[in-house]
Formats: C-alpha cells, sequence, structure tokens
C-alpha cells in the first residue's frame, strides 16, 4: 500500500502546470506491483499465457507509474485516457494470462454487469471526487475497475469458442453501456467533477472542454479499441470447424 | 481452409434409402394448410414469407407515388399540384412509409422466405409470431397510409423532431398517428427480429457451424441484434412525446426542463443504426448472389463476417453524424467525424470481396448480375457523398439541403433497393417460378437510369442552396434544369418499376412446380434444395459453407429423404433444435396448429392503437381485452402442450434425441431471455433520458424546487417486496414437479401480492414526496420509469395468473412446465428491473446531495 500523503493531497500529487509533470516515484507501489508479477509468474507456471501476463503488467505499470498519474490530477481527460489503456489494453493482457475456463452466459452476464456496475459508480461526480481525497477511493476506483474489466475479458476471449452468441451479446451490451456513459458526460452542459475546477485552464481548456474531451475519448477510441479487440476473439469460433485446429 | 475437400463425401446418407411410403403422406398431413377463410391462419413461411414480401413491395409502390407526386410538384417553379400542408404530409408520409413499412419490412420479409429453407431446418421456431407480426404490420400499414387521404397524416418530416411537433406547435392529430401507428409497427419488426434470432441461432441443419453459416443467415443475425438494442430507443421516444402530448409531461419542453435534443437523441440512436439494419441484410444478399453468379466461393469469407458484425458495433456510436448542426460540442464533431471515416473500412472489405469474387470466377452476366453492379456504383457514389457530408464544415453547409437528399436515395436505393431487386430475380425461383430475363433487364437499365437521372441532379440543386421539403421554389434562381431533370428521372424510375410490377404479376407463381429446374443458377447453399410444405424432405447434413457445390448428390439424397428427420415422429408440425454454435441436434421441437388466435390477437392489437390515435377510449378498451382474450387463447391451446409420444426420436446418423425438453435448452426460453433484451434496453433509454434531464437542469433543480427525492422508507419497502416476489417466482418454478400443486400456486399468487404492493409502494414513494409528472422534467422522467415498471408489474401478475390457470387446468407439472419457465424468467426481470429503477430513483439524488 502507499504511504500515507499529507491530508488534501490526490494519491497522483498536486495538479501539474505544463512543463512540471512527475513521476510516480512511489515505492510502495512499484514493491506492490514487483510482487504482483513475481506471484502471478508462480502461481501462473504452466496454465496462463506468460507473454501476456508480462505485456500487460508493464502496461498496468505503465498507466500508473508514468506522468499520466499526475497529469489526471489537472485533467479528466487524462484519467480516462489513463483507464481506456488500462481496460482495453491491459485489463485483456491479463485475462489472457489467466488460467482457461469454461465461461457460461450466466458467467458472462455477471462480468459484463460488474464491470458495467463499476464503470458508472466511479464516473458519478461524489465518488469521483473521494478518489482526490482519500486514497483509499483511489486504489478501490483503480483494482475495481481493472479487476471487473479483466474479468469480463476472461470471459470474452475465453468463452466465445463455446458460446459466440454470448460473446456477440456480452460485447455488445458492453460497448453500449460504454458509449452511453461517455455519451452524457460530452452532452453534460456543465462541469461534473468538482476536483478539476480550477486545474485544467494552464493546459489551455475549459473544465467543461476537458471534460467532454474525456466523455469523447471513453465513447469514441473507447469503443473502437472495445471493437478491435472483440472481434478477433470471433474468430476462431468462425472456422468452417471450429473444433479443428 | 474448407475449400478443400478434405475427404470423398461418405457415400452413407444418414438414414437408410428407399424411406416407407406411409412416411411422406404423414408428414404431408401434418403440414397441409387449412382450406377455405381459414387458410388466413396458416402461418407456414411458404405462405406468409411471399405475403410479407408482396406487402413490403405494396408500401414501395404506395410510397413512389407520393415521391411522384412531389417531383410533378417540383417539376417547375410555382406549381399549385398540392398545397403546402399537404406537401409536408406527403412528404413525411414518403419518408416514414419507406423507412418504416417498406425498408425495415422488406428485408425481414426476406429473411422469413428464405431463412428456414436456407438453415435447412422446416419452420422457423414461431411461426404464429411471424405471421401475427406480418398482420399488424399489413393492417396497421395501410391504416397508417390511409390517413393521407384525411389530411390526418404525420406532417413534421420522418423524424419528428419537437419542439415542431410539440402540442403547441402540431396540435393536430397528425403527429399521434405517427407517435402510435408507426410506433407500435415497431413491434412487428422486434418480433420478426426475435424470431429470426433464435431460429438461425437454434434451428441451422446438423452440421451447419457458425462457421458453415451462409452470409445471409450472419447477416440477419446481426440484424436481429441491432433491431433488438435499436428499435426500443424509437419506440420509447415515441411514448414520451406521446406522454407529453396526451398528458402534458415535459420532456422536451425546455421552459419546464424538458430538452428538445433529448429527442434527437433517442431518435438516432436508433436512426443510425436504422440505417444499417437495412444495409447489412442488403450486404448479407450481395454476399450470396456474387458467390453464385461468379460461380465460385466468396473470397475472405471470414473478414466478411466481421466486417458486418464490426459495422454492428460501431453503429451504435454514431448517432451524432446526424445532429452536426445542433451545437453539439465542437470538439465532438471532428471526434466522430473520424469515427465517420472508420466505417468506410468495414464497407470497403465487404465490397472488394464481392469485387474479387467475380475476378475469382466467371461472370454470368445475368438480370441479378446487373442489379448487383447496379447496387455497387450507385452505394458506393453514396458513400462517397457519405465520407463529404461526414466533414463537418461541409455538413455545416450541405445540411437540410438536396445534398442531403441525394446523399441518403443514392445511400438507401444503392445499399438497399437494387440488392432487394437483385435478391427478388435471383431467389424467385427458390420459392416459385423465376422471372423474365428479358423484362427484368428493361426493369434494371430503367431503374438505374432512372435513380441516377433523379438523384444526381439533387447534388447540384442542393449545392445552389435549395432547401429539402419545401413545396416549391422560384423561378430566376437557376434551379429550373435541375428540378426538372430530376422529374423526368422520376418518370423513368417509375417506368422501371412498373416493368418490374409487369414481370411480376406476369411470371411469379409461388410453390413448386412439376419439372422445374430446381437449382437455377447452379448455387451452393441449402435454400435451393427442394422445398415443400414442411420444407425439405429430409435435414440435410451440413459439411461445408457451399453443401451442393461438395456433394453434388446431396440434393438427391435430401429429397429422398435420406438425410435426417425424414419423418413427422410425433405426427404433427416438427423443427429440429440444434445447439447454437456447432449446430448439435438436441431435441425435436413440436410447432403448433394454426389457429385463430394470433389472428384475432393482431385485429385486437392494430384496433387498440388506432382507436388510441383518434382518443376513442371505449373503443381502445374494448380492442385492448379483444386482444388480449387472442394472445390467451394462442397460447393456452398453441403452447405448452406437454410431452407426446414417442418420447425420444432417431433422427438419422443413430442420433436419438428427445421430443420434448424443458429449461434453458427450449427455443421458448431463448426467446424470452430475448424479449427481457429488448426491454432492458429499452428501461435503459428511460434512463439514460432521466441522467440526460438531469444534467441539462443542474443539481439545483433536480429536484426542483418543492418536489423531493422520493421517500426512502417506501423506496425500501418496494425494493424488499419485488426483490422477495422475485424469489418467491423462482421458487415456485423450483418446487413445480417436486412438491404439491398447491404449494406452488400458493407462491405464484404470494409473488403476484408482493409485485403489486411492491409496485404500489415504488408509486406512493415518488407521490408523497410531492413528486408530480406535469410539472417538471424531473418528475416526468421519473413517473416514466414509474409508470414502466408498473407495466412489466402488470405484465408479471397476468403471467402469474395466467400459470395458476394452467395448474388449475391440470396443464403444468414437472414436465409440461414452458409456462412456467418463462413466467419465472419474466418475474425475476421484473424484479430485477424495479430493483435498478429504485436505486437510480432514490440512491442517485442522495449520492449527489
Amino acid at each position: 500500500m502507499p504511504p500515507p500523503v499529507p491530508s488534501g493531497t490526490p494519491y497522483c500529487g498536486t495538479p501539474p502546470v505544463p512543463g512540471a509533470v512527475a513521476w510516480n516515484l512511489d515505492p510502495g507501489l512499484m514493491a506492490a506491483l514487483a510482487s504482483a508479477l513475481a506471484l502471478a509468474w508462480w502461481a501462473g507456471a504452466g496454465r496462463g499465457d506468460r507473454r501476456a501476463l508480462l505485456a500487460g503488467w508493464a502496461v498496468l505499470g505503465a498507466m500508473l507509474l508514468s506522468p499520466l498519474c499526475n497529469l489526471s490530477v489537472a485533467l479528466f481527460s487524462a484519467r480516462v485516457g489513463q483507464h481506456v489503456v488500462l481496460l482495453t489494453v491491459a485489463a485483456p493482457l491479463l485475462a489472457l494470462a489467466l488460467p482457461a475456463r469454461r465461461v457460461g452466459p450466466a458467467g458472462l452476464a455477471a462480468a459484463a454487469g460488474g464491470f458495467a456496475l463499476a464503470l458508472w459508480l466511479w464516473h458519478l461526480p461524489a465518488p469521483y471526487a473521494l478518489t482526490f481525497r482519500s486514497d483509499a477511493a483511489y486504489w478501490g476506483m483503480q483494482a475495481s475497475l481493472v479487476a471487473t474489466a479483466a474479468w469480463l475479458w476472461h470471459g470474452l476471449l475465453r468463452g466465445a469458442a463455446a458460446r459466440p452468441e454470448a460473446v456477440l451479446l456480452a460485447g455488445l451490451a458492453t460497448a453500449a453501456q460504454m458509449g452511453g456513459l461517455g455519451a452524457l458526460i460530452t452532452f453534460a452542459p456543465r462541469p461534473l467533477f468538482a476536483p478539476h475546477a480550477g486545474t485544467t485552464f494552464a493546459w489551455g481548456l475549459t473544465p467543461l472542454e476537458d471534460q467532454q474531451l474525456g466523455g469523447l475519448l471513453m465513447w469514441v477510441p473507447g469503443g473502437i479499441a472495445f471493437a478491435l479487440v472483440a472481434l478477433p476473439a470471433l474468430a476462431r469460433a468462425l472456422r468452417a470447424d471450429p473444433l479443428r485446429p | 481452409m474448407d475449400h478443400a475437400v478434405q475427404q470423398a463425401a461418405p457415400a452413407r446418407t444418414p438414414n437408410p434409402l428407399p424411406r416407407p411410403p406411409e412416411e411422406l403422406a404423414r408428414m404431408e398431413a401434418a403440414w397441409r394448410m387449412p382450406r377455405g377463410i381459414a387458410l388466413i391462419t396458416e402461418y407456414n413461411n411458404n405462405l406468409i414469407g411471399p405475403l410479407f414480401v408482396g406487402t413490403a413491395l405494396l408500401f414501395f409502390l404506395l410510397a413512389g407515388i407520393l415521391a411522384l407526386i412531389m417531383r410533378a410538384q417540383l417539376a417547375f417553379p410555382g406549381m399549385q399540384l398540392v398545397d403546402p400542408a399537404t406537401y409536408n404530409q406527403i412528404f413525411t408520409t414518403h419518408g416514414t412509409v419507406m423507412m418504416f413499412l417498406f425498408a425495415v419490412p422488406a428485408v425481414e420479409a426476406v429473411a422469413i422466405t428464405l431463412m428456414p429453407a436456407m438453415l435447412g431446418t422446416r419452420e422457423l421456431p414461431f411461426p404464429r409470431l411471424g405471421a401475427y407480426a406480418w398482420m399488424i404490420y399489413t393492417i396497421g400499414g395501410l391504416f397508417f397510409y390511409g390517413s393521407i387521404f384525411f389530411g390526418a397524416a404525420p406532417d413534421g418530416g420522418w423524424f419528428m423532431y419537437p419542439p415542431l411537433t410539440s402540442k403547441a406547435y402540431s396540435p393536430g392529430i397528425n403527429t399521434d398517428m405517427y407517435l402510435l401507428g408507426i410506433g407500435f409497427i415497431e413491434i412487428s419488426a422486434i418480433a420478426g427480429a426475435i424470431e429470426l434470432i433464435v431460429g438461425i441461432l437454434r434451428c441451422r441443419a446438423p452440421g451447419m457451424t457458425l462457421g458453415r453459416m451462409p452470409l445471409y443467415a450472419w447477416g440477419m443475425l446481426v440484424f436481429g441484434a441491432m433491431v433488438i438494442f435499436a428499435f426500443p430507443a424509437i419506440i420509447i421516444a415515441s411514448t414520451l412525446l406521446e406522454l407529453e402530448r396526451a398528458f402534458g409531461w415535459p420532456f422536451f419542453l425546455p421552459e419546464r426542463g424538458g430538452d428538445p435534443l433529448l429527442w434527437q437523441h433517442l431518435f438516432w440512436f436508433f436512426g443510425h443504426p436504422e440505417v444499417y439494419v437495412i444495409f447489412l441484410p442488403a450486404a448479407a444478399m450481395m454476399s450470396m448472389i456474387v458467390p453464385a453468379m461468379a460461380g465460385t466461393r466468396l473470397v475472405a469469407h471470414g473478414l466478411v463476417v466481421m466486417a458486418l458484425v464490426g459495422t454492428g458495433f460501431l453503429s451504435f456510436g454514431l448517432w451524432v453524424h446526424h445532429m452536426y448542426a445542433t451545437g453539439i460540442p465542437p470538439l465532438s464533431l471532428s471526434f466522430f467525424a473520424a469515427a465517420g471515416f472508420a466505417v468506410s473500412i468495414p464497407s470497403g472489405i465487404q465490397v472488394f470481396a464481392w469485387i474479387a469474387t467475380f475476378g475469382a470466377g466467371r461472370v454470368r452476366w445475368e438480370v441479378p448480375t446487373l442489379f448487383s453492379l447496379g447496387f455497387l456504383f450507385i452505394f458506393v457514389l453514396g458513400g462517397l457523398t457519405g465520407v463529404m457530408v461526414s466533414v463537418t464544415p461541409f455538413d455545416w453547409q450541405a445540411h437540410d439541403t438536396y445534398f442531403i437528399v441525394a446523399h441518403l436515395h443514392y445511400v438507401l436505393i444503392g445499399g438497399m433497393v437494387f440488392p432487394l431487386l437483385a435478391a427478388l430475380y435471383y431467389w424467385a425461383p427458390a420459392v416459385g417460378s423465376a422471372l423474365s430475363d428479358r423484362l427484368g433487364r428493361w426493369a434494371f437499365w430503367l431503374l438505374f437510369a432512372g435513380t441516377n437521372l433523379t438523384f444526381f441532379p439533387m447534388h447540384i440543386s442542393g449545392f445552389m442552396g435549395m432547401p429539402r421539403r419545401i413545396y416549391t421554389y422560384p423561378s430566376g434562381l437557376g434551379l429550373e434544369l435541375w428540378n426538372l431533370l430530376s422529374s423526368i428521372g422520376a418518370a423513368v424510375f417509375a417506368a422501371g418499376a412498373a416493368v418490374l410490377l409487369l414481370d411480376i404479376v406476369l411470371h411469379f407463381r409461388p410453390g413448386n412446380r412439376p419439372g422445374q429446374k430446381r437449382n437455377y443458377w447452379g448455387a451452393g447453399t441449402a435454400e435451393w434444395l427442394n422445398n415443400y410444405n414442411y420444407g425439405p424432405r429430409s435435414i440435410p447434413r451440413i459439411e461445408d459453407r457451399y453443401p451442393l457445390w461438395r456433394d453434388p448428390d446431396l440434393a438427391r439424397q435430401v429429397d429422398e429423404g435420406g438425410h435426417y428427420l425424414p419423418m413427422a415422429a410425433t405426427g404433427r408440425r416438427e423443427a429440429l433444435v440444434t445447439s447454437p454454435a456447432e449446430a448439435k441436434p438436441q431435441y425435436v421441437a413440436v410447432l403448433p396448429y394454426p389457429g385463430w388466435g394470433n389472428v384475432v390477437a393482431a385485429i385486437g392489437t392494430c384496433g387498440f392503437f388506432f382507436a388510441l390515435t383518434g382518443t376513442l377510449l371505449i373503443e381502445a378498451a374494448l380492442c385492448f381485452l379483444l386482444g388480449l382474450g387472442g394472445f390467451i387463447w394462442w397460447l393456452w391451446t398453441g403452447s405448452d402442450h406437454g410431452p407426446l409420444e414417442p418420447r425420444t426420436v432417431d433422427i438419422g446418423d443413430g442420433i436419438r434425441v428427445p421430443t420434448h425438453a424443458t429449461g434453458a435448452v427450449t427455443h421458448s426460453w431463448w426467446a424470452m431471455v430475448t424479449t427481457m433484451l429488448v426491454s432492458g434496453t429499452a428501461f435503459a433509454c428511460l434512463l439514460g433520458s432521466w441522467l440526460f434531464l438531469w444534467l441539462v437542469n443542474g443539481d439545483a433543480m433536480w429536484p426542483p424546487p418543492g418536489q423531493g427525492i422520493p421517500a426512502g422508507g417506501f423506496g425500501l419497502l418496494a425494493l424488499g417486496l419485488y426483490a422477495a416476489g422475485g424469489l418467491l417466482g423462482w421458487t415456485a418454478a423450483r418446487l413445480l414437479g417436486r412438491w404439491p400443486a398447491w404449494t406452488v400456486r400458493v407462491a405464484l399468487l404470494l409473488a403476484a401480492a408482493l409485485l403489486a404492493v411492491g409496485a404500489a409502494s415504488d408509486g406512493w414513494a415518488l407521490w408523497s414526496a410531492g413528486i408530480r409528472p406535469e410539472e417538471h422534467a424531473y418528475g416526468a422522467a421519473s413517473f416514466a420509469i414509474f409508470a414502466w415498471q408498473a407495466t412489466h408489474v402488470a405484465i408479471s401478475l397476468l403471467m402469474l395468473g395466467y400459470t395458476i390457470a394452467r395448474s388449475l387446468a391440470g396443464k403444468l407439472d414437472g414436465e409440461r412446465r414452458v409456462t412456467m419457465d418463462n413466467t419465472q424468467l419474466f418475474v425475476l426481470y421484473t424484479a430485477g428491473q424495479g430493483c435498478v429503477g429504485l436505486a437510480l430513483l432514490h440512491g442517485f439524488p442522495r449520492l449527489l446531495a
């Protein structure tokens, strides 16, 4: 767990201005990431895909340690960008590193529901603002989003061969709800997220523009990235004889 | 690739040949159509399908006549053929009928006609639902079209934007005619989509894995999924606007917290996917016709499937396309311009796959080929202007001009009408007799020339600034020549349509005739097997994407009964249900006999909505009861017949399957889950509307002064009651067959009571907090969510009562339990939906505070 910070300062530091965005040098987080990799490497021996584990871990680490962490204190759009990469790149890679297991329609529905719940909850104004005041809330957000996304991706990527129709449906529903949230944020006529009230001007954006940029990142690149990862999962099911290698 | 023949086709057929002679007679008897007036109760897709296609073509002609009136009016400046008010009704009806009564039903109709044969099945799983869908569409559509003769047709443009369509500016019946008249015909589209989704996933011939499934089935599967996710939005939008007009609930009125843009978001959330709902099935038809006409397999089959699915995905994110000029954030425009370009990738993949297939084979210059190439030419032009209008600054210039009229007609005629006509000429010999080659060529060239002559000049009149939807224009602006050319083109197009109609009337007769050359084009897919009232003589074993090319002897084997299920095992109409991915046989589904229930239900449904349009409340109530009675009669006599003898049957290849199934494997369970997805999408639209209006109003006005947050105590009570009601419904299903019947009835009764009291508590929580639907959008949106939930509770009560009645009548037990399983699913859904609604209405404002 990260060390305590002066009260009132978000985990990722004070809102930066251009040219002064800091790396996250939290030794606790680095130690946690390193031990998580070691643990997963050891636990996944002979089961999951280790290349995927390494790649997913690298993306996860880059998103959490890079200046994006600090920038996301100033800009909502940076936070969304961080999440888009975490949820559509890191999470599917980590899901591939999990051991293969049969996933039924009920499991997929639960995963899609869990991910939707986490995504919407952390983008409501009050819980969002809480992540700037409480480190526990910040880590609760990151952990719940990445975990539910990996859970969903595990179902989408691993369940496709057996139940492609359920995968198609869960994928479509998730793309729709993510797009719906992005659309609501994009079209909101006023700033919703109090922590960014005075932090965006240094970056040449009004809080509303920053918020619109965030909504659009979630909606358009997020949706396209989602489709790009989900579709190849179907490719295997589409072979004339899916049972033949 | 599966192109290579891996092994010699096995000589042994799944069932030994020859077949005993009495087998065929028994099957013919089961599938014999009723005679005389009772023929209208027949649901066989061989009858309903062509009727459905014919009805769609009729609406094409009817809407086309309106277009001709408009072109006559605009042929010269200052014409007085029709007055402005009538002109408004004509263009609105033209667009509405073309989109809702021609394009969507036509692609569904072709699918209902062809899909069973293409999947190698006898019938789709819910044929009476298909017949019901066709009936409400036909009756409702004709009634809707008729409104134009009484000046009662809608006149606000096919997308019906408020505030123009609000009560203040459109006080007449015209807008209600659209909202109710078209709104309920969407039920038909959704019913057809459910039928097709379950049919495609569960009724494919054994061995037809998803990878071997014909592309047309893929296209219709994506079509079905898009319909169930997109159409609820237009139903919700229509309902909200009608609630505003009839009861003053202000969803779209800014002075009371509403927002007209909410309509546009809901409408285009439906409207943009709608474009692909029309185009994808047409593209999938091309992917069937092109390989047959080129005499070779489709190039890049897998990529084309991905393109269909990918387009479906992308289309849901792009509705803002249509709203560039509404003052939405400028930043979003660049994103959507870029995303708009992305959609051209999957379309491009398909176009190149067709061109490559033509290149790989030897092209036969038949009529379907001509229409296919005509489609490519016109659609690509429409696509190019589409790329132009997705460039935002250009769109601001071209918006609402004739350039847009040209663009959308190029896309729709190119992307839908030409493929449909190609399909008509291509598949006519599969359904009945072939059409004339000579007349077909005439029709093609007239239609092709007519389309380009009508719509190409509109690009130019649009550039010159001619706005769309004007009833006339002054001379001296340089518009005369282009409009005259367009009008001449429309006449040429009409001549082409007349030749087409003549060809159909002269040459098309449904049904097989003796001595007819069956596989007319030498195609490779299963719809070219011999097809009778009962579908194919036996259900083919599929081992390839193009089974008839792989094994030229297959047609003979199937037709002599050598493949699966060559008999009526239970002596009734049957279909073989297979697993969704690998098409392994699971059970033999027994289909209902034709009956009057669905006919009465269709008449009642239409009567109800049109009586409501005319605010004839007593008549509406009577029609409602009539329709409800029809539904119950239909269900009571036509479903859940219980196990029949023999309990299992050997369908061939030593595969023994049951003739009765219960639980999650049944097609009825699948249809119920699909229906719940429709309801869930509609509910999500309501939740989204509530959140959108909160964003527009701001925390200080949400709730507005004088109205409070819903009373938490009653909310918690409702939450508990819903959960308990759902749990009891679930328990009743577990008790059935294990415990005495009376315990099941008590559990059902208790579940009904809990849900009813829960709904009352849910509503009282709103009312007691001073929330009123008429005063402010907050109350309107909150009560809309409640009303939706209350409707579901009412339906649950009906289903619970019906299940109790089945139990009392001795028609419900551990094996005969489809009714119970469906009721249980719906009750669980209702309980879950109620809890989500309560979480938003009660939890969200408290989270803000």
